[in-house]
C-alpha cells in the first residue's frame, strides 16, 4: 500500500468519524434532555406515598390504644377497613409514583455499560486505534441513550396526562376529606383516655388535682410531695405516655397534611411543564418540592418512630 | 370535610360525649361518706361508659365516612393504576429498543473498527492476528446477542 492510499484511508475514516462527531453534536446541542429532576420527585413522591402509610394505619391503631383504656366494649372493625382501603389508595398512588420515576432513570435504558464490554475485546486487536474505537463507541453510546431518551420522554408525557390529574385529585381528597377526621379520631382517644383518667384520680389521687400534666415529666419525689401515692406513679406515667403519643401523632398529622399539599404542587409543575420536562426551571422547582416533602416526610416517619 | 350522614351523627355523638365528660369532671373528687362515695361511684361509672360508648360510634362512624368518601374516588384510582399498567408495558418497550439499539452501536463499533484495521496492519505478519483477534470479538458479541435474547 502506498503512502498516498494510506492517507486516503485514514482521510476517509477520519471523515466518516467527524461526520458522526457532527450529527451527535447536533442532536446534543439541539435536544440535549436531563430528567433526572423528574426521577429525583418521583423517588420524593414514592416515599410520601409509603410514609402516609404510618397515618392510615393509625385510623386502626388509634381505635386498637382508645379501646384498650375503655370501659365499654366495641371492635375496631371499620377503622381497620378504613385503614386497609386508605392503604390501598396510597399503593396506587406509589405505584403511579414509581412508574414516573421508572420512566425518568436513565439507568434502566442505558446502554453504555454493554457497549464497554465489547470495546475492549475490540481494542484487543493488533494495530487498531484505541482512541477511534472508544470515541466511536463512546457517540454510538450516546446516540442510542439520546434516542431511548425521547422514548423515555414521551411515555413521561403520556403519564403525565393520564395519571396526575387524578393522582392530584385523590391526593385532594386526602387533603380535604380525611385530616380533619384523623384529628377527630384522635379526639375520640383523648376523650376517653381523659375520662379515665379523671375518674382515677377523683377516686384515688384527689389531692394531685385533674391537671396531673405538670406530674408527667417530674420525678416520683415531686409527685409524693404534691400529695400523690408513691404506688401510682407508675400508672400515671402509663397514662402520660398514651397523652405524648397523642401529641406526636397530632404532629404527624400536621406533617402529612403539609406533604400532601406539596406533593400536589409537584403533580401540578409536572402538569403545567409537560413540554419542558427536562428544563431547567422545572428542574430548579423541583428540587425545591422535593426538599420540602423529604423534610414533611421526615417528620411524619419520626412521628411513628 | 364532606358532610355526610356519618359525619353527622358522629358529631352529635361528640358533643354528648364532650358533654358527659364535662359532667364527670365536675363530679370532683370522690366523697368520703360510705353512701356519697357510693352515689359518685354509680354517676361516675354512668358518665365514663356514656362518653366511652359515644365515643365509639363517633369513632366508628367516622370511619365509615372515610370508606365512603374513598368509594366515591374509585374512577380516578382505576385511572390511576390504568395509566401506571400502560406506563409499564411502554417501558418494557422502550427497554428492548434500547437493547436494539445498542447491538446495533457494537455492530457498528465492530465495522468501524475493522476499517480502520487496514491503516496500522502494513504486513501479513500483523494482518493475521489482527483478523484472528478481530474474528475473536465478532464471535463475543455474536455469542453476547445471543445470551441477551
Amino acid at each position: 500500500m502506498t503512502n498516498h492510499s494510506k492517507k486516503c484511508e485514514q482521510n476517509a475514516s477520519r471523515g466518516a468519524l467527524r461526520s458522526i462527531l457532527t450529527v451527535a453534536l447536533a442532536i446534543a446541542t439541539t435536544g440535549c434532555t436531563n430528567l433526572s429532576a423528574v426521577g429525583d420527585i418521583s423517588n420524593s413522591l414514592s416515599m410520601a406515598s409509603s410514609s402516609w402509610n404510618n397515618v392510615a394505619g393509625d385510623i386502626a391503631e388509634s381505635c386498637q390504644r382508645r379501646l384498650a383504656i375503655s370501659s365499654s366494649s366495641g371492635s375496631c372493625d371499620d377503622q381497620l377497613a378504613a385503614s386497609q382501603g386508605l392503604a390501598t389508595a396510597n399503593n396506587v398512588l406509589r405505584a403511579y409514583f414509581q412508574a414516573l420515576g421508572a420512566a425518568a432513570n436513565e439507568a434502566n435504558f442505558s446502554v453504555g455499560d454493554g457497549l464497554n464490554e465489547v470495546v475492549d475485546s475490540v481494542n484487543a486487536i493488533p494495530g487498531i486505534n484505541t482512541d477511534q474505537v472508544e470515541a466511536v463507541s463512546g457517540i454510538f453510546g450516546f446516540l442510542a441513550n439520546l434516542g431511548t431518551e425521547r422514548l423515555r420522554e414521551r411515555e413521561l408525557r403520556r403519564l403525565i396526562d393520564d395519571g396526575a390529574g387524578p393522582a392530584q385529585d385523590v391526593i385532594a381528597m386526602m387533603d380535604e376529606l380525611l385530616v380533619d377526621r384523623f384529628r377527630l379520631l384522635l379526639d375520640d382517644e383523648e376523650r376517653v383516655l381523659n375520662a379515665a383518667m379523671v375518674t382515677w384520680i377523683n377516686a384515688n389521687q384527689p389531692s394531685i388535682g385533674t391537671s396531673f400534666e405538670r406530674y408527667c415529666t417530674s420525678p416520683i419525689a415531686v409527685f409524693v410531695n404534691g400529695g400523690g401515692d408513691a404506688s401510682s406513679y407508675a400508672l400515671l406515667q402509663e397514662y402520660c405516655g398514651r397523652f405524648e403519643v397523642l401529641t406526636e401523632r397530632r404532629a404527624a398529622i400536621s406533617a402529612y397534611e403539609k406533604s400532601l399539599v406539596t406533593a400536589s404542587q409537584a403533580l401540578q409543575e409536572l402538569r403545567s411543564n409537560r413540554t419542558e420536562l427536562s428544563g431547567r426551571e422545572l428542574a430548579g422547582k423541583l428540587y425545591a418540592i422535593g426538599s420540602e416533602l423529604d423534610d414533611h416526610i421526615g417528620s411524619v416517619r419520626e412521628a411513628f418512630g | 370535610m364532606s358532610d355526610t350522614i356519618f359525619d353527622q351523627v358522629a358529631e352529635l355523638c361528640r358533643k354528648s360525649a364532650h358533654a358527659s365528660l364535662d359532667s364527670l369532671m365536675e363530679l370532683g373528687p370522690r366523697p368520703s361518706g360510705e353512701s356519697e362515695g357510693i352515689l359518685w361511684d354509680i354517676q361516675a361509672r354512668r358518665l365514663r361508659n356514656q362518653i366511652d360508648s359515644l365515643s365509639n360510634m363517633a369513632s366508628d362512624l367516622t370511619a365509615r365516612a372515610i370508606l365512603l368518601d374513598l368509594s366515591e374516588f374509585k374512577a380516578e384510582m382505576d385511572a390511576i393504576s390504568e395509566a401506571t399498567k400502560k406506563a409499564k408495558e411502554s417501558i418494557e418497550q422502550i427497554k428492548e429498543v434500547s437493547r436494539k439499539l445498542s447491538k446495533f452501536a457494537r455492530l457498528l463499533d465492530l465495522g468501524l473498527a475493522l476499517l480502520a484495521l487496514p491503516t496500522a496492519a502494513g504486513s501479513l505478519a500483523t494482518l493475521v492476528p489482527a483478523v484472528s483477534a478481530a474474528a475473536k470479538a465478532g464471535r463475543e458479541l455474536a455469542k453476547d446477542d445471543d445470551g441477551a435474547e
